[in-house]
């Protein structure tokens, strides 16, 4: 009966929405599968959604609230646009945020502007629970990292949690906005462990996380790339270049304040991103503040992202592609030195 | 003042660890929060932050292996004689480690309705208890507890809907928490005990001495005078407020003379924790209970156990003004330079204080 335990990543997002189900009974389930084989000849809550994430709800509460869907991104995403302005606070799983090609319209042009176009008469309090990342040679087509589209659509609110902690609390969070929130979950951290509190608690949105303090140079990471970016930190120390490293958590809205604060301190910027170099997050950081805080910078901003080319499926090639410790401390030596 | 710098112990496995390496030189300037030694354990290399300002003397070397508790250096004011500094590290021992009671483990103990998280260290009766204050939570007597039980028993606990220990509360009102220590001396088997109490945790402790002054053998107050000094409602209601990591450093900076010691950790594991629903309903129950309950004058007759306040002359939240009298026999320190939180601030001098009241009590 103890206040905090250990758990997973994954376990800390089926709390999350077990314990903002019981909270409020307008919350429900949709996507593709969660109730595991309902309908078929499958068993009931067999798996619990393609990530296993929604194991048990089911039986929890029922068919009401957790809602199997034909294949059809197109179809749910707009049933759950609906519901959504209906009155309803859906939790809408996109398998992978590749797939946000069919449904396009319903988030991105219907969900995220709904409240607009109609002068805050409606909203649209809709969370879109979506899995990013490369690293298990899934292929071009379900490796990627696309929260910047999203971070683009005026309208969205977007975060990007990299720990079990900031999962559990920021889904809450987001399933309580009353504006559509995505929540990017990378799918190489769901087996992550650590302490997370037992209740409910919430992380408000624009709130980076500082992961560590350093004065030589300010790191700023993402999602997973908190990890590779926390482990380049660690090994530079022992070469004694002292690193802050941020995770913003959220990037829409982006806590800019704490990001400025840093590197007016340290007078020098790397971003991490696994999103691509072309219109990404760390091009969209790069420019804000070379723009705001150009006086306060010592070195050229420095990006380390994946190639702009598609996410390669040989495990060899992957790899190739993706960031790691080495690329962020050569990054950073080579602007510490200047 | 000399503050030992420990060998962690990172999780209940670890034993020893080896010294990687020192990130701060010998002679260097340090200040809590300041990473200065990175040390590899069997399962993790991490580094190890100073405990207290000043300057660091590094007694073990890269590569050499140290128990759990071992001392990896000192750190002392720059005016430290180096003969005083040769004498506390030669007269240095690791406290007792092995047996399970000495060492270091949090517990979890069942008093009727609730679990409350403990740690237990050292050996030889009637132990010290520390009661920590409102917000707060046993890892703040780090230091201070550590120094203690070299020469005896020391227990810290989460009083509930703090730290590890569970959130429910039957009760928000003094009587209840003085009925929860009272039972947790009782699960315990300790008949006599030592109380030390940190600002709410000193007005919890004061209740308990007054209703059971024979199970007190001595009773120490560190920022807090008893029932009849409130705290500062205004830093109460801050504190409950502040929902934003750079909001609630702000709040606790106030607790410091020096705000600079409040660290990114600090900050962080107190938002972790005040954000959990239940744990923030039962703060508004708790300080809306300790606030109408303070200052009321009722329960201005000290305890009749020996007594001792401890405060610091830059207390912020609860100060003992110039013109504060202490209840007839009861003595009072008052540590200049030091604000709300001595047990950090200044955590040598209240340890010595401490044990020297309760040698002197026993």
């Amino acid at each position: 009966m103890r206040a905090m335990s250990v758990k997973s990543y994954r376990a800390a997002i089926r709390e999350a929405l077990e314990q903002e189900m019981l909270r409020d009974p307008d919350v429900i389930l949709i996507g593709e599968d969660l109730a595991g084989g309902a309908g078929g000849g499958g068993e009931d809550d067999a798996w619990g959604g393609p990530m296993a994430v929604t194991r048990g709800l089911l039986a929890k509460f029922g068919r009401q609230r957790v809602l199997d869907t034909p294949i059809s991104e197109a179809a749910f995403m707009g049933a759950a646009v609906g519901a959504a302005a209906a009155g309803l606070r859906p939790v809408a799983e996109l398998m992978f945020s590749d797939f946000i090609g069919v449904c396009c319209d319903q988030i991105l042009t219907q969900a995220a502007k709904y409240r607009y176009t109609f002068g805050g008469q409606d909203r649209i309090p809709l969370t879109v629970r979506t899995t990013i990342g490369a690293g298990q040679q899934l292929g071009s087509q379900h490796s990627q990292v696309l929260y910047p589209l999203f971070t683009s659509c005026a309208g969205l609110k977007v975060a990007v949690p990299a720990t079990p902690y900031d999962a559990k609390g920021l889904l809450a969070t987001a399933i309580r906005d009353d504006d559509p929130v995505v929540f990017c979950e990378h799918r190489l951290l769901y087996r992550m462990r650590e302490e997370v509190p037992d209740d409910s608690y919430t992380i408000p949105f624009g709130e980076a996380r500082i992961v560590e303090e350093g004065g030589d140079v300010t790191i700023v990471a993402l999602s997973r790339m908190v990890h590779v970016a926390a482990e380049a930190v660690r090994a530079l120390r022992a070469e004694g270049i002292a690193c802050t490293l941020i995770d913003p958590r959220t990037t829409v809205p982006l806590d800019t304040d704490t990001i400025f604060d840093s590197v007016e301190a340290t007078g020098r910027l790397v971003i991490v991103d696994e999103a691509g170099p072309r219109c990404g997050i760390a091009a969209d950081i790069a420019a804000i503040v070379a723009e705001e805080l150009f006086s306060a910078l010592r070195a050229p901003i420095r990006r380390v992202t994946p190639p702009h080319v598609p996410v390669p499926a040989a495990p060899n090639l992957e790899a190739l592609y993706l960031p790691d410790a080495a690329r962020v401390m050569a990054a950073v030596r080579e602007i510490v030195r200047r | 003042m000399i503050t030992p710098l420990l060998m962690p112990k990172w999780g209940i496995d670890m034993t020893e660890g080896r010294v990687a390496q020192w990130l701060a030189a010998a002679g260097a300037e340090v200040g809590p929060g300041l990473e200065i030694v990175e040390v590899e354990s069997e399962k993790t290399v991490g580094a190890v932050e100073a405990p207290a300002a000043g300057v660091l003397h590094p007694v073990a070397g890269p590569g050499d292996v140290l128990p759990v508790g071992g001392l990896l250096g000192v750190i002392a004011p720059a005016a430290m004689a180096a003969d005083e500094l040769e004498t506390f590290v030669r007269g240095f021992r690791v406290a007792p480690a092995g047996e399970s009671e000495t060492v270091e483990r949090d517990q979890t103990v069942e008093v009727p309705g609730h679990a409350l998280r403990l740690v237990s260290l050292g050996a030889g009766d009637p132990p010290v208890l520390l009661l920590h204050g409102f917000g707060g939570d046993l890892r703040g007597w780090g230091p201070v507890q550590a120094a203690l039980a070299r020469a005896q028993r020391v227990i810290s606990v989460d009083l509930p809907a703090h730290g590890g220990s569970t959130t429910a509360l039957a009760s928000a009102e003094p009587r209840f928490f003085e009925d929860l220590i009272l039972g947790l001396l009782d699960v315990l088997a300790v008949p006599r005990v030592h109380l030390v109490g940190h600002s709410w945790g000193g007005v919890i402790a004061w209740g308990v001495a007054a209703r059971e002054p024979a199970r007190v053998a001595s009773l120490t107050l560190l920022g807090t005078a008893g029932p009849v000094t409130p705290p500062d409602p205004d830093y109460v209601r801050q504190f409950i407020e502040a929902g934003r990591r750079t909001e609630l450093k702000a709040v606790l900076q106030r607790l410091f003379a020096d705000p600079a010691l409040v660290t990114r950790d600090m900050v962080e594991q107190a938002l972790r924790h005040k954000r959990i629903e239940t744990v923030e309903a039962a703060w508004r129950r708790i300080a809306a209970a300790a606030v109408a309950a303070s200052g009321t004058g009722a329960a201005a007759a000290a305890p009749a156990v020996p007594i001792q306040i401890i405060t610091g002359t830059e207390d912020r939240i609860c100060p003992l003004g110039a013109d504060f009298v202490p209840p007839a026999g009861v003595s009072l320190h008052r540590l200049p330079g030091v604000g709300h939180l001595p047990q950090l601030e200044a955590p040598a001098e209240v340890a010595s204080r401490v044990a020297t009241f309760a040698a002197a009590h026993s």
